[in-house]
C-alpha cells in the first residue's frame, strides 16, 4: 500500500521535530485513508487528536507530506480506525496497552454458573440469537427432512420451499433450526432483511400498535422483510384479529416471493382454531416434522455440549443421561448442566452414580410420589365424580371421558402396561386401554380445551402436596 | 504581566478534586496527568483530560491578570487540600505556579501550557436540558450493573435514553440489569440515546448532586454535559445497547415485601458461608423467606424473615454480590422481591417507588 508507506515516511520526518511524548500522544493510531484530488484524508483515533492536529500540527504534517509528493494540497482529518496491520505506529510501541486501563475481567466468581439473560445476545434488528447455528445443530434421522429443507431454503430463500412449516414437540430443536436458517441466510448476504418473531411477541406488538394507533407502521415493518420467521404459530390461532393480521402479511410476502418460515408444536390441520384460509396456505408449502431423537443422537448432542463447554465428563455419565432422558433435548441439556455444576463442586471425579444423584431431583422429584391410585384420585376429584364410578364398569357418559384421561395419564406418566391399565379399571380388555390412550392423544391435537384440562390435572398430580 | 488570581480555597479544592479524576495515569505523557489553569478576566478555568474525556470547571475570583499554567494534578490537588485559609492566591512565574496563603509560599513546577491538549468542540446532533439531580441519581443507580468485561464494549457503559416524556438509564452485564426511569418535563426535541463509559458515569454521579440544570449536547461520537460551572466532555461507546425490555419480568410466580435492611444483613451473613459458586439460597415459603448458604468447609447458615408471600412456594439461588449490589441501590425501607423459579430472572425494587428496577438471573444449582 503506497499511501501507508507515504504516511510512515511522513511520520519519520515529523518525529524529528517533536518531543517523543508528544509524538506518541498525537500520532499513534493514525494513518492515511485515501488521497483524492490532492486532499489526503487522515485517520485519527478521537476528537482530541483531530482538534490538536488541525490546530497545532497541520502545517508540519502538510510540509512533511509535500516533501514526499507535491500533489498533496490539503489534509482532512476523520475519526476512525486504520484497517489491519498497516503503517501505523500503534502496535510497535505498545503504548496503547499502557494507556488502556486494566480491568479485572470478572469481578465476581461464579459467573459461569449464572446463566446470562437470553435476550441480550439477540441481534436487535433481526431478533435472531447468534447462538443458534448449524455448527451446533445435530442432524439425525428424526430431523433430517427438516434439515435438508432448511439447507435448500438457505441456497434459494423464497423460491424453493415457501412457506416452510416445521412442527414437533417441545425442546426438540425447532427454534434452533429456524433461527439457524436466519443466521445462515444473513451470513451469506448481510443485506437481506430478516425478522424472527415468536408469535406471542407478535401478539404483543399488535396490541401495542392498536393502543398507540401505529398499526400502519407495524404493517410496514413486517411487510418489508425478505425472510419472516414466525415461531410457535399455534398461539396466533387463538385470536381472530391476529390471524387476520398475519394472513395479510403472509399474502403480501408470499406474492413477492419472500421466504416465510413457520414453526408450531403440531401440524396445521391439528391446530383447532386455525382459519381455513391460513391452513391451506401453510399446507401449500413444505411441511416437515421433527421427531424424537434416538439414543445415538442424544449421546452425540451431549458430547457436543460437553466439548463446547470444555469440561471433562466421563462417557458412562453421558451414556446414563442419554439413556434416561428420552423425549426432550432441552431437558437433556438441563440435566447435563446439573451434572457439570455437581462435578465442579465435588472434589472426586464424577461417576454415573453421582451423576444419577445430582439429576435425581431434576428428573424424579415430582414423579416419584405419583402412583396409579393418585392419578385415579386426582382425576376423580377434578371431574367431581366418585372414584368407584371411575374404576367400575359404569358406562355413564360423564364417566367415560375422565376414565379415558386417567388411562392416558397412567400410560404417559407411569408407563403402565395396557393390560394392567385395563385391569385397574374393572378388568377391562387391554384393547380398551389402547383405544382410550389413542383417542386422547388424537383429541389433544385438535381440542385445546382438553389440553387445558389435562394440563390442570397434571399440575394437581405433581404439585399439590395436600393430595399426597 | 503575569497571571494572578485570588479565589476561595473551597472552590479550588472542589475543582482540583474533580479535575484530578479526569486525568490520565500515564508516565510517558506527563501532560495528561496535569491540569491546566487558565485565567481570563474574573474567572479561572481548571481543565483536565486523558484524551478520552475532559472536564472544565469554572471558578469565580478577583484581581486577575490573564495567563495559563499547567501543573501536575496530584501535586496541586494535595497541596490545596492542605490549605487551611479561606482564600488562596495563585500566580504564574516562568511557567511554574506559585501558591500563596498566609505564611506559606509554595512553587509547583509546571509544564509548557502550549502542549496541553485542546478540548474539542462538539457538533450538536441533539441538545436537551434536564434536572441535574435526576440525571446524577439515574446514572449512579444503574452503575453497579455495568459490565467489567471488555468482551462486549456496548455493555461497558450506561445507556442514557431521552424520549418525549421519559428519561431512562440502564446498565447490564448480562447477568443482572439495572434500570432507572423518570418522567421528563423539558423539551426533548427528537430525543437522544447514547452509551457513556462507566468511568464518566461514576464522575457524573459524583458531580451532579444538586437540582441545577444540566445541558446535554450529543455529538457524533461524544457528548457534552454542562452545568453552570462544570463541563464534562466524554467519548461515547459505539454500538447498540441491547433491547432489554423483554428481560424485565412482568409477572412473578412468587413475590413479597421485605424490610431492606433485614434482607441486606441476612444476605451479608449468609455470604460468609457461601460456596465457591458465591450463592445464597432464598426459599419463599408461605409466611416467610429464608436465606441460607452452606459450605462444606466453613459450615452453614440459615435465617428466616417473616413476611407474606403472594404466589407459590419457590426456592432460588443468587450470586450474593449481585443481590447486595441491587439491595444497595434501593432507597426505601421496604423492598419488593419477585422470583420466577431457577431458570428465569428475579427482580427487586422499592416498595412504592418504581423508578429503579434491578433484575438478576439466578444461579442454577
Amino acid at each position: 500500500m503506497e499511501q501507508h508507506q507515504m504516511w510512515r515516511e511522513a511520520l519519520a520526518k515529523i518525529e524529528l521535530d517533536l518531543s517523543r511524548p508528544s509524538f506518541l500522544m498525537w500520532f499513534q493510531e493514525t494513518d492515511i485513508m485515501h488521497i483524492e484530488n490532492g486532499v489526503a484524508t487522515v485517520f485519527v483515533p478521537n476528537s482530541f487528536v483531530r482538534e490538536w492536529l488541525q490546530n497545532k500540527y497541520h502545517k508540519t504534517i502538510l510540509h512533511a507530506l509535500r516533501g514526499i509528493t507535491s500533489e498533496i494540497k490539503d489534509i482532512a482529518y476523520v475519526i476512525g480506525k486504520p484497517q489491519g496491520n498497516t503503517g501505523t505506529i500503534s502496535a510497535s510501541f505498545g503504548i496503547k496497552d499502557a494507556l488502556k486501563r486494566k480491568r479485572p475481567f470478572s469481578a465476581y466468581g461464579g459467573d459461569e454458573e449464572t446463566t446470562p439473560f437470553k435476550d441480550l445476545t439477540v441481534n436487535p434488528i433481526t431478533n435472531l440469537n447468534p447462538r443458534y447455528t448449524f455448527a451446533t445443530f445435530v442432524v439425525g434421522s428424526f430431523n433430517e427432512l427438516a434439515h435438508a429443507a432448511a439447507q435448500s431454503i438457505i441456497k434459494n430463500p423464497g423460491l424453493s420451499y415457501n412457506p416452510f412449516f416445521i412442527y414437533g414437540g417441545v425442546g426438540l430443536g425447532k427454534t434452533h433450526l429456524i433461527q439457524a436458517i436466519g443466521n445462515e441466510v444473513l451470513a451469506n448476504n448481510p443485506a437481506v432483511k430478516i425478522r424472527y418473531v415468536p408469535s406471542e411477541r407478535y401478539m404483543g406488538e399488535i396490541v401495542d400498535a392498536l393502543r398507540n394507533q401505529e398499526m400502519q407502521k407495524l404493517k410496514e415493518k413486517y411487510r418489508e422483510v425478505d425472510v419472516l420467521i414466525m415461531d410457535d404459530i399455534q398461539f396466533v390461532a387463538r385470536t381472530e384479529k391476529m390471524q387476520e393480521e398475519f394472513f395479510h402479511t403472509f399474502n403480501t410476502l408470499y406474492e413477492r416471493n419472500k421466504q416465510i418460515i413457520i414453526s408450531s408444536d403440531r401440524p396445521p390441520h391439528a391446530i383447532a382454531t386455525l382459519e381455513e384460509r391460513l391452513r391451506s396456505r401453510f399446507e401449500g408449502g413444505m411441511i416437515a416434522d421433527v421427531g424424537m431423537p434416538d439414543f445415538e443422537t442424544r449421546l452425540l448432542i451431549l458430547k457436543m455440549k460437553v466439548d463446547s463447554k470444555k469440561i471433562n465428563i466421563p462417557e458412562e455419565v453421558l451414556v446414563y443421561l442419554a439413556d434416561t432422558i428420552k423425549t426432550n433435548i432441552r431437558e437433556l441439556e438441563g440435566a447435563l448442566n446439573k451434572v457439570i455444576v455437581a462435578s465442579k463442586l465435588s472434589n472426586a471425579p464424577l461417576d454415573a452414580e453421582t451423576a444419577r444423584r445430582s439429576i435425581a431431583a431434576h428428573l424424579a422429584a415430582p414423579k416419584k410420589f405419583i402412583s396409579i391410585k393418585k392419578i385415579i384420585k386426582t382425576v376423580a376429584d377434578f371431574y367431581e365424580i366418585e372414584e368407584r364410578d371411575l374404576v367400575h364398569r359404569s358406562r355413564k357418559h360423564e364417566v367415560v371421558k375422565p376414565r379415558q384421561i386417567a388411562m392416558y395419564l397412567m400410560r404417559e406418566e407411569l408407563k403402565t402396561s395396557y393390560p394392567s391399565i385395563g385391569d385397574k379399571f374393572g378388568g377391562r380388555d387391554h384393547t380398551t386401554a389402547i383405544h382410550s390412550c389413542e383417542k386422547i392423544t388424537r383429541d389433544l391435537l385438535t381440542n385445546s380445551e382438553l389440553e387445558e384440562e389435562i394440563r390442570a390435572i397434571r399440575e394437581r398430580i405433581f404439585f399439590d402436596r395436600s393430595v399426597a | 504581566m503575569v497571571m494572578k488570581f485570588t479565589c476561595l480555597t473551597t472552590h479550588l479544592q472542589r475543582a482540583l478534586g474533580i479535575a484530578e479524576r479526569f486525568t490520565g495515569k500515564n508516565l510517558t505523557l506527563p501532560v495528561l496527568s496535569s491540569v491546566l489553569l487558565d485565567v481570563s478576566k474574573n474567572t479561572l478555568r481548571v481543565r483536565a483530560t486523558n484524551l478520552e474525556h475532559a472536564v472544565e470547571i469554572t471558578i469565580a475570583g478577583t484581581g486577575a491578570h490573564e495567563g495559563r499554567v499547567v501543573v501536575p494534578a496530584r501535586v496541586a490537588s494535595q497541596l490545596i487540600q492542605s490549605v487551611g485559609d479561606a482564600r488562596v492566591d495563585l500566580e504564574e512565574r516562568h511557567g511554574s505556579l506559585l501558591v500563596c496563603t498566609r505564611g506559606r509560599e509554595t512553587k509547583i513546577n509546571g509544564l509548557n501550557p502550549e502542549e496541553f491538549p485542546l478540548i474539542p468542540k462538539v457538533t450538536p446532533v441533539a441538545v436537551a436540558t434536564m434536572d441535574g439531580a435526576v440525571l446524577g441519581r439515574g446514572i449512579a443507580s444503574v452503575l453497579p450493573a455495568v459490565s467489567l468485561s471488555e468482551f462486549k464494549p456496548e455493555l461497558c457503559g450506561v445507556l442514557f435514553h431521552l424520549a418525549s416524556h421519559e428519561v431512562r438509564c440502564a446498565a447490564t452485564d448480562t447477568f443482572r440489569l439495572a434500570e432507572f426511569r423518570a418522567r421528563y418535563t423539558g423539551d426533548a426535541g427528537k430525543g437522544m440515546s447514547f452509551i457513556i463509559p462507566q468511568r464518566i458515569g461514576q464522575e457524573m454521579g459524583r458531580i451532579l448532586t444538586t437540582s441545577e440544570e444540566v445541558t446535554i449536547t450529543m455529538g457524533d461520537n461524544q457528548a457534552l454535559f454542562e452545568t453552570v460551572d462544570v463541563r464534562v466532555l466524554s467519548r461515547l461507546i459505539e454500538g447498540t445497547f441491547p433491547e432489554y425490555g423483554g428481560i424485565i419480568p412482568k409477572n412473578f410466580e412468587s413475590s413479597c415485601y421485605l424490610k431492606r435492611t433485614d434482607l441486606l444483613s441476612a444476605v451479608k451473613a449468609a455470604s460468609i458461608f457461601s460456596s465457591k459458586l458465591q450463592e445464597v439460597t432464598l426459599s419463599f415459603a408461605k409466611k416467610s423467606v429464608s436465606i441460607a448458604a452452606r459450605n462444606a468447609e466453613v459450615g452453614e447458615y440459615i435465617t428466616e424473615i417473616p413476611t407474606v408471600i403472594t404466589g407459590k412456594e419457590r426456592v432460588v439461588s443468587f450470586n450474593y454480590h449481585y443481590l447486595l449490589d441491587g439491595l444497595n441501590l434501593l432507597t426505601e425501607d421496604e423492598c419488593f422481591f419477585g422470583i420466577n423459579g431457577e431458570a428465569a430472572p428475579g427482580m427487586i425494587r422499592n416498595k412504592a417507588d418504581g423508578s429503579i428496577l434491578y433484575v438478576m438471573m439466578p444461579i442454577r444449582i
